[in-house]
């Protein structure tokens, strides 16, 4: 049985596997007594439908425009259930245990958390959990429910960043229990196939994907999606935006001007394309997968493809989406592994006239 | 170190897989990652399959013929890498467990293929991922300032 026991008070009994995640969903019914009533909406992730449930509609304005282009009719059976909410705008607090869990985790963070994040003493194999690294966001997911539980303080405390990728840890716990991978990749191509673009943060998957959809190809992640091989090798889109690296991205392609939701974003901040509202005919959900291919920035002016090995790809593609994924281990890497097992693989060596980019990926799923 | 060690991966906090005949892992906690190909996966499979690494050693003696000691070397090398890593750990309990010859742990070795000391490649280019405080490197208002050095 685990224990809270590291988190409690001495004399404290030990606790069910589920203490901490019932005491945040009984926090999200009083949030609801309070606002007086629930607002739900339903999403395809993958195949699966998930329906958050929002005490009100503070968190639904931030969290949801990212997935707005997942949303589905709410005739359809639900998989996964996930209780959002926050204390500012319900007038609900935290369970007294739970605040005092988080004191102890300001206390001394190292102590309380795992280098991913997971609580330490609460986070068990039936109910992950996390407190997330910018907004203090808790997660907690029941598997044996397939229910989450996100709780902030405020809204406001939701950087840009995952506005952007809204319940990215949750939603990778619960679609996993479903065949799905959740991976650091993005996603272009066409509807009948495109490829995965694997790598850690700026090695050039994002300024790809945006030149691919500045060339009008079809978009399907920038940053992160799933993957599932049943039966074929097929990604699904998570969340429908992209991101510019400020000023430097868009002096070198202007057309995006029009269609940034945070002009006055400031300092090391992204600016971020809602594409659901300004490129929704490009946006798709899913394609099959055709190739895995890496970016690597080079001085040349040209771009070009040079074949790798799978095992090159799983190390541009494993260890970053691990590292971002708490409580993933052994199981995903090798669902990642026997997705690019059999797939072609390639180097994207990325020259500096973008021209050539979409034309080269354009090019190799014409082969 | 020690030939009659055996070594095992630890219950948590390493992933690995192998594609074709490279092998990648990831150690969850640090945030390194590793990579190696030919002889060094093959080390690495034996070594994980809980073989003595004087077994192993002799293993890829007798897979490869070699007379000069550089094996031995190549796989104390290599053994010492993943224990100062992480990777694997002295298994205390390896004598409960029924031995496993190294036939059964790996493919036969290709006709044409001849020993070389493939190195064991470690990267650390994404340990920031792991490294930023999820508590003081945030102000009041939560948003984001990373910590200074990272």
């Amino acid at each position: 049985m685990a224990r809270v026991g590291r988190m409690l008070p001495p004399e404290s009994e030990e606790l069910e596997p589920t203490a901490s995640f019932d005491l945040m969903l009984a926090g999200f019914e009083r949030a609801l007594e309070n606002v007086g009533h629930v607002v739900e909406r339903r999403y395809r992730f993958g195949d699966r439908i998930v329906c958050l449930r929002f005490a009100g509609p503070a968190l639904l304005d931030v969290l949801g425009r990212a997935i707005a282009h997942l949303e589905v009719d709410d005739d359809h059976p639900i998989d996964i259930t996930m209780s959002v909410w926050d204390s500012e705008s319900t007038g609900a607090s935290l369970s007294p245990l739970i605040i005092f869990m988080r004191s102890r985790i300001a206390y001394d963070h190292f102590q309380f958390l795992s280098p991913r994040h997971e609580i330490l003493g609460v986070s068990n194999r039936r109910v992950p959990a996390t407190l997330d690294h910018w907004s203090k966001a808790f997660s907690l997911y029941d598997r044996e429910r397939s229910h989450g539980v996100y709780w902030v303080e405020s809204a406001d405390h939701i950087p840009y960043f995952e506005r952007a990728a809204p319940f990215r840890t949750m939603l990778s716990w619960a679609l996993e229990d479903f065949g799905f991978q959740s991976v650091h990749a993005a996603g272009v191509g066409w509807p009948d196939g495109g490829v995965l673009l694997a790598g850690p943060g700026g090695s050039g998957k994002s300024g790809t994907a945006l030149c691919c959809l500045a060339a009008g190809m079809n978009h399907l992640a920038d940053d992160y999606c799933l993957i599932g091989d049943n039966p074929d090798p097929t990604a699904f889109s998570m969340y429908g935006v992209a991101k510019l690296n400020g000023i430097a991205d868009l002096q070198r392609m202007p057309s995006f001007l029009p269609f940034v939701t945070n002009p006055d974003a400031s300092g090391d901040e992204k600016l971020v394309l809602q594409l659901s509202e300004s490129y929704a005919s490009q946006l798709v959900t899913r394609f099959p997968v055709r190739a895995i291919v890496v970016p690597r920035v080079t001085s040349q002016t040209a771009t070009s493809l040079a074949p790798i090995s799978a095992a090159s790809a799983l190390r541009a593609l494993g260890p970053t989406t691990l590292l971002q994924r708490p409580g993933a281990g052994d199981e995903a890497m090798q669902a990642m592994s026997s997705f690019v097992r059999g797939l072609p693989c390639f180097e994207l060596q990325l020259g500096s006239k973008l021209d050539d980019v979409p034309r080269a990926i354009g090019g190799l799923l014409a082969r | 170190m020690e030939t009659s060690l055996r070594l095992k991966i630890p219950a948590k906090g390493i992933a690995a897989d192998i594609l074709d005949d490279e092998v990648v892992i990831v150690n969850l906690t640090t945030g390194h990652y590793f990579s190696t190909d030919g002889a060094g996966c093959e080390v690495w499979q034996l070594l994980a399959a809980g073989l003595p690494i004087s077994e192993v050693i002799e293993a890829m003696t007798k897979r490869y013929g070699d007379a000069s000691g550089d094996i031995a070397s190549y796989v104390q090398s290599i053994a010492g890498t993943i224990v100062e890593t992480g990777l694997m750990i002295p298994d205390e309990d390896a004598q409960d467990r029924p031995p496993q010859s190294a036939s059964e742990i790996l493919e036969p070795v290709p006709v044409d293929r001849t020993f070389r000391a493939s190195p064991f490649l470690g990267f650390d280019d994404m340990e920031s991922l792991l490294l930023l405080d999820p508590v003081h490197d945030a102000d009041g208002k939560g948003w984001p300032h990373a910590a200074p050095g990272i």
